[in-house]
């Protein structure tokens, strides 16, 4: 029998047995339950019937107020381990052609009028020819070399690493994406979402782990996807045995699928829109294409996470044809389908992609026709945001760490430094919170606009004031002015992130305007009106109380 | 009375050969002949312990058959020796809570290491209903002292005989208390623990016809304000904390008590006389209460009239009716198998033993803490019914096991769970020591599967696994053939542990335990251990 006289002695009478067991909160972070979006937590938000002095100081929602865009973030996560040096190829380089002798990619297999050149040394693989267009437009960046200190070549901790941007000799239990929504919301236990902060379509579950527990709401791929959609939730509550375990189980699916907040989110986001674009017949373009429902349904969730398989080449690489080639193929194929699905109607521009893997492979072809672990490789970004070109040092091959691979020249950390920072604006404190240091940035995408900006500093820019009156009952009149005529297009949200009214949807002459908004028949709470014109566009909250 | 011949089924060589896929012996108590398997085992583990601990369930495979297991399992709880008294149970009332805190936490850190005998007092702790706050109340510094009483009673007659249990917990001060027994003066008869003796404890309202079992009104008296008579005059010593019949507040006129001759019944008399007068409804009764508990929240009345039939026959004789329950052919129908929701401490008590993290004091606190938030206090049902989920279903017919879950204690079960393998209830535990126990830790395939199995009660097929449409990961080394023949949802599983993870680099990271990369592979298990714990399937038993 275990000796309790060590233990605690909590609380003080039976009379506060309520006391008691609050006392021990601190055993029971709310957190992971709110993580996965489930309905409860007792901080169940419901706008209808929650006070609103709960969202008041919602740094969320002070974010939301502030957005000038749904600024998204796709990540691909290449698993295995890439060859750089067969997608990012130098062609010229005598090291690559002598120690790459059967997989090497040639420069006349480079060189043709259909491929990227970046210059006279660096091409991409021909497999990725689909890209060209992309490429020729200027939606696509490539950073050469990216790695870190002692790249670890296992693909345990190189996944670690990458998912946690920690250094080599640390181990991190949080996901960089993790920690970067934790900042962003850090009101999530208090008043947790009703979508999923991360949605996750394969790829590793570390990137999105934060100190409140996970926040990817997870789907093995576009069949659980789709399942999902049809089924209401994650598990078919029919199709059960008609026995005592198949009532049990049909009885804890119904509570289990009406328990995901979430459900009603991305079922409203992505039924009743589609995709515009045939996508190739992949895994990857799969995934890709349920992301593309889910933003074009205006899901706020901001990152998203799929992956692709297969790049541990350590035998049969092949060259221009073979294993590799075809998985750049399908990238390149799935990212283009992807974009221009989300450009025909204009959603492309608050979508940036980025790709990543645990490594890059060895500079020496193995003796199977293929590469062995290695470390730096180049990362892709993609997206009409992206400021087009190639950014950071090129690999030298004859510069190389202990193992005999080229020397990392851009720190990992620096590209996520640069999506922190620049894609979703956040201020160097807090991504140096979120990265744990330091690391710099390019500009490969453009910087998130500033924000609610007094007019008076940037004269011909567009304005949008507050309502008036706020809080309001049932209507308001909202306020905008704009330097020039043109397209407008004002919309009120609701804190979820689903269209609630549009306003204005046509030419509006320049000066100052009014429009009204009429809420009856809306249940209390904070809206997100917003103006869409060609210079840009601006939001704003306001809240109801009925 | 009716009596059964027990025939041996015509079936029997079938189910020898077929196990667990026949159902033609539904309704039967016959013993269960089919191949003992893992299956078996680990259902028999299940239902009469905590949640699965691999070596209960190796040891349970061990056993020849179902007869055996049965027996042994049954007698090892009946000989299992009283705890020694706690010190502050030496030491006389206090009054401290925390006395009466540390018989739940010695009662959860017996439930981890023992099995049956915790199981069945569950059982009776939701039947003999005595909430320790309704004690608290009146019992004043001595209720800790009461609750320990009554746990020593329900220990060394779990398994005894039904009927002296009855008036053993009759006259036992916590339920004095509880029921107001303690009060019951002969001046004015207070009906509390009469009405719950009948209703509750030994016939309840209906027979299994419907037709009621005792009668209830002031004029004439009916029988429960008869019995309310019979049951005054007791009262508790609070020195010693026994109890005793004081005769001066003993009503000691004639009673009548199901029609019959009025005599001068006593307590013991008015146990006798429901004995005695209605034994097939006692058995019935209580049957239906064991077969919801350890069979199925669906009654099935057949089975449960032969149980009734048995017991009046075994003279009620627990020990005898569990050891047929246990071992017949009807317990262990596929049907049955993951067919009830557990409840929160088979859900936590479960977690640990699956897990094999042996509760510290600081995980048993844990436990006593949060176990409330999802509707549940050792000791303290809601009210003098126990929890609706132990028991059978009501007039809505409404298993009861439903009562267990809902949407908000679904997802607050997960978010314990969670607490709980990420070290926030007190115990910091690797992940790989039950991996090594339960499987192949090298082999991600098999390892996916085991634990898989280890924890789910149902077959895989049957669990709603995640579509993993990728390929496994990496490339390098093919993906053995043997693997890619399994079916989808097990290669699934072995997706979802490997996260991503290249096959090969599983194997060459975990040699024999022996872990290149800790952190990373602790992680990939713990979040695999989080994805099985978050099945709908997870929560039954």
């Amino acid at each position: 029998m275990c000796n309790h006289q060590s233990n605690k002695r909590h609380g003080a009478s039976l009379e506060h047995g309520h006391a008691h067991s609050k006392d021990h909160e601190f055993w029971s972070r709310r957190s992971f339950l709110a993580s996965i979006g489930m309905a409860s937590a007792g901080a169940t938000m419901m706008l209808g019937s929650t006070p609103i002095q709960a969202f008041s100081n919602s740094k969320i929602l002070r974010r939301l107020g502030a957005l000038e865009t749904n600024r998204a973030l796709v990540l691909i996560q290449l698993n295995g381990g890439n060859d750089g040096l067969n997608t990012v190829v130098p062609f010229e380089d005598d090291v690559y052609n002598s120690l790459r002798p059967t997989i090497r990619i040639s420069k006349n297999q480079i060189q043709t009028a259909d491929s990227i050149l970046f210059n006279d040394f660096f091409g991409l693989h021909p497999a990725m020819n689909a890209l060209t267009p992309m490429w020729g437009t200027g939606d696509m960046a490539v950073v050469h070399n990216v790695g870190y200190e002692e790249s670890s070549r296992s693909h345990f901790r190189g996944t670690d690493i990458w998912a946690t941007a920690s250094d080599e000799d640390v181990n991190l239990n949080t996901g960089w994406i993790g920690r970067f929504l934790t900042e962003e919301n850090p009101d999530f236990l208090a008043t947790p979402t009703e979508y999923p902060l991360g949605v996750r379509i394969g790829g590793t579950s570390l990137l999105f782990q934060s100190d409140f527990g996970n926040l990817g709401m997870t789907f093995g791929g576009s069949s659980q996807f789709d399942a999902f959609l049809e089924q209401g939730g994650f598990y078919d509550e029919d199709n059960l045995p008609a026995n005592s375990f198949g009532e049990a189980l049909k009885q804890v699916r119904k509570v289990t699928n009406a328990s995901f907040r979430y459900v009603e989110a991305v079922q409203n986001a992505a039924n009743g829109v589609g995709n515009l674009v045939e996508y190739p017949n992949s895994g990857l373009a799969r995934s890709l294409s349920s992301v593309a429902r889910l933003i074009r349904g205006q899901l706020r969730t901001r990152i998203y996470l799929v992956s692709i398989g297969g790049f541990d080449t350590h035998s049969n690489q092949g060259g221009e044809e073979g294993n590799h080639a075809n998985l750049l193929r399908n990238i390149s194929e799935a990212v283009t389908s992807f974009y221009e699905d989300l450009g025909t109607d204009d959603l492309a521009e608050e979508v940036l992609t980025m790709t990543f893997s645990e490594f890059g492979r060895t500079l020496n072809e193995n003796g199977s026709n293929g590469t062995d672990h290695g470390s730096a490789a180049p990362l892709f970004l993609f997206g009409p945001s992206v400021n087009g070109g190639v950014f950071g040092p090129e690999p030298d091959l004859t510069q190389l760490d202990r193992s005999g691979d080229p020397l990392y020249s851009t720190d990992y950390r620096k590209v996520y430094n640069t999506v922190l920072q620049r894609w979703f604006g956040l201020e160097s404190n807090q991504s140096n919170d979120v990265l744990g240091a330091e690391f710099g940035d390019f500009d490969f995408v453009q910087s998130v606009p500033v924000s609610n900006e007094p007019s008076t500093s940037l004269p011909g820019r567009i304005q949008l004031r507050q309502n008036y009156p706020n809080p309001f009952n049932p209507t308001t009149i909202i306020g905008f002015s704009l330097p020039r005529t043109g397209q407008v297009r004002l919309r009120v949200y609701n804190s979820n992130g689903q269209l609630v009214q549009t306003l204005l949807n046509g030419t509006v002459q320049a000066g100052a305007h009014e429009v009204m908004f009429n809420a009856s028949g809306l249940p209390s709470g904070v809206y997100i009106y917003k103006i869409e014109t060609p210079q840009g566009s601006q939001s704003q909250k306001m809240t109801l109380i009925k | 009375m009716s009596t059964v011949t027990y025939k041996s089924s015509p079936f029997n060589s079938q189910a020898k050969a077929s196990a667990l896929t026949q159902r033609v012996f539904q309704g039967s108590l016959d013993v269960y002949t089919g191949s003992w398997t893992a299956t078996q085992a680990a259902h028999l583990v299940r239902r009469t312990h905590f949640g699965n601990k691999i070596n209960d369930v190796n040891r349970a495979r061990t056993f020849p058959d179902a007869t055996t297991a049965a027996e042994t399992l049954v007698d090892e709880a009946i000989s299992t020796p009283l705890p020694d008294d706690p010190s502050w149970f030496k030491q006389g009332a206090s009054g401290d809570i925390n006395d009466f805190y540390d018989i739940q936490w010695n009662w959860m850190d017996s439930m981890y290491n023992g099995g049956l005998l915790e199981k069945m007092m569950l059982f009776w702790t939701n039947h003999f209903v005595v909430g320790y706050q309704g004690v608290a109340g009146k019992a004043g510094n001595s209720y800790a002292n009461h609750m320990q009483n009554y746990m020593k009673l329900l220990h060394v007659s779990a398994f005894g005989n039904f009927k002296d249990l009855v008036y053993n917990m009759s006259v036992n001060p916590a339920m004095l208390y509880y029921l107001n027994g303690y009060v019951n003066d002969r001046s004015a008869p207070n009906e509390d623990f009469a009405r719950e003796l009948l209703e509750l404890f030994t016939l309840g309202i209906l027979d299994r016809n419907g037709s009621p079992n005792y009668s209830d009104q002031q004029d004439p008296p009916g029988d429960v304000q008869e019995v309310a008579r019979a049951c005054t005059g007791w009262r508790v010593n609070n020195n010693n904390f026994t109890s005793f019949l004081d005769n001066n507040a003993f009503d000691s006129t004639n009673k009548t008590i199901f029609g019959g001759s009025a005599q001068n019944y006593t307590l013991q008399m008015v146990v006798d006389r429901i004995f005695d007068e209605k034994p097939d409804e006692v058995a019935w009764f209580i049957c239906k209460k064991l077969y919801t508990f350890f069979v199925s929240a669906i009654p099935n009345n057949s089975v449960i009239a032969e149980m009734a039939t048995y017991f009046v026959q075994q003279n009620f004789d627990l020990a005898a009716l569990m050891k047929r329950l246990l071992s017949s052919q009807h317990f262990y129908e596929e049907e049955f198998i993951g067919s009830r929701i557990k409840s929160p401490v088979e859900l936590y008590v479960g977690l640990l033993r699956e897990l094999e993290v042996p509760p510290n004091t600081s995980m048993l606190e844990f436990l006593r803490v949060n176990m409330p938030e999802i509707n549940q206090e050792l000791l303290n049902p809601p009210n003098v019914a126990g929890w609706p989920g132990y028991n059978p279903p009501g007039s809505d017919d409404i298993p009861g096991h439903y009562a267990w879950l809902n949407t908000s204690v679904l997802p607050t079960r997960w978010n314990q769970l969670q607490d709980i393998i990420d070290g926030n209830g007190g115990v910091e535990w690797a992940s790989i020591r039950i991996a090594e126990k339960i499987s192949n830790p090298s082999n991600p395939f098999e390892l996916a599967i085991d634990l898989a199995e280890h924890m789910l009660s149902m077959p895989l097929s049957q669990v709603g696994v995640r579509t993993v449409d990728d390929d496994f990961a990496g490339g390098a080394v093919p993906v053995p053939d043997s693997v890619l023949s399994r079916p989808e949802h097990e290669q699934n599983l072995m997706k979802i542990m490997l996260d991503g993870t290249p096959w090969y680099d599983w194997t060459a990271g975990v040699d024999n335990g022996d872990l290149f990369y800790p952190n990373s592979i602790d992680k990939l298990l713990k979040n695999y251990i989080a994805y099985l714990f978050q099945l709908p399937a997870y929560q039954l038993t």
